[in-house]
């Protein structure tokens, strides 16, 4: 069967179709040059565009693909071994519902504590600041003993001296309302006055082993 | 006239000891440091606690004192007899002396260490002994030391920071 004229133009343009045949169009159509021309610029014009996609696609797109479908694969593993560890939970509580529960009780249990040695830390903290203390005490005398007490209701620290010889009875016990006094650089020199009208009270001496004696300067 | 040298007598020997004491004094006064650095005040009272009646102190420092005193201990009355207020030197030594009988030597520390009080060496004296030597913070709160057996009571000593 003889191709048509059609088919033969395409044969052309694609470049197989023989000399003679061409000639043979080329007589029928002298045009066809100018068709052929159109064709062949329209068919590097668009090959050069091709050329220019294919660079802009994704370098080594074999490799990329295999990453691509290994790292599917691996998400829709660990979402199943997810699933599994849930599922393993679930009849977990199931088995051991106690245990389960205790796992609760013991974080509740930890932040009570922590909120009660915040409170007694805050609250240790401003009442030490008020009190009084006692950090050592010594009685020279061995019949003596010293004990020491907080009393919550007086709000004062409380020494008892337990053992020491009583005042007797005849002996009494004068008191008195001294002002301060500056301090001298001189031993047996302090003299006390009174509070109420500045007369000297009492001298102060003290002697070679630091024992205090009192004067009475007023009578 | 018979009288007269032991009349002279007496009164020279009076005009000694009026001299003798402004000598003290005087000498006292010059031989003050004023350069002394104060460490606080110390409020020394002497009471006696009694089931027995006895005089309280109405008003100020001594009546708040002597309400807390009554929670502290098991007598019901409490009798101020002497108090002092005396400053506190960190390089002398202070005595507070609400009585000769019972008194007390203070030697200053320096501030506590959270800075609300200051830190004592105390010592309790009765006449020419001590009764105790202690070290203590004394802050706002008072420090009662309870001394020796007197008549039907004790005499009671406190302290306070002012």
């Amino acid at each position: 069967m003889k191709p048509t004229d059609e088919e033969r133009i395409t044969l052309w343009i694609d470049g197989e179709l023989s000399d003679s045949d061409v000639a043979d169009l080329l007589v029928a159509d002298p045009e066809l040059a100018s068709v052929k021309r159109e064709a062949t610029n329209l068919g590097d014009l668009l090959r050069q565009e091709l050329k220019a996609d294919r660079a802009a696609d994704v370098p080594h797109a074999d490799f990329f693909s295999h990453r691509l479908r290994e790292r599917i694969v691996e998400e829709a593993n660990a979402d199943s071994s997810d699933a599994s560890a849930r599922v393993s939970l679930r009849e977990e509580a199931q088995i051991l519902p106690l245990f389960t529960r205790m796992r609760f009780a013991a974080g509740l249990a930890f932040v009570v504590m922590l909120a009660a040695m915040i409170g007694h830390a805050i609250l240790t903290s401003s009442s030490t600041a008020v009190g009084s203390e006692v950090v050592s005490t010594y009685t020279p005398d061995p019949d003596v003993t010293a004990t020491t007490r907080y009393s919550d209701e007086a709000e004062a620290t409380v020494i008892v001296l337990e053992g020491i010889a009583e005042v007797p009875t005849g002996q009494s016990i004068a008191g008195v309302f001294p002002d301060s006094y500056q301090p001298c650089g001189d031993f047996g020199r302090t003299v006390l006055t009174d509070h109420s009208d500045g007369h000297p009270l009492l001298a102060l001496a003290i002697d070679a082993n630091g024992r205090p004696e009192f004067t009475a300067l007023r009578f | 006239m018979n009288h007269s040298p032991k009349i002279l007598g007496k009164i020279a020997t009076t005009l000694f000891a009026v001299a003798f004491l402004i000598a003290s004094i005087s000498s006292t006064s010059a031989q003050q440091s004023p350069d002394a650095k104060q460490d606080g005040q110390i409020w020394g009272a002497l009471f006696f606690g009694t089931n027995g009646e006895v005089e309280e102190a109405t008003e100020g420092k001594a009546k708040a004192i002597t309400d807390r005193l009554r929670k502290a201990f098991d007598e019901t009355h409490f009798q101020l007899l002497g108090e002092h207020t005396q400053a506190i030197f960190s390089e002398y030594e202070s005595w507070v002396v609400p009585s000769k009988d019972i008194f007390l030597k203070i030697d200053s520390k320096g501030p506590a260490k959270d800075g609300e009080g200051i830190n004592l060496h105390l010592q309790v004296w009765r006449e020419k002994n001590v009764l105790v030597k202690t070290d203590v913070v004394l802050r706002k709160d008072p420090i009662f030391i309870r001394g020796p057996k007197w008549g039907d009571g004790y005499l009671i000593l406190a302290i306070e920071l002012r």
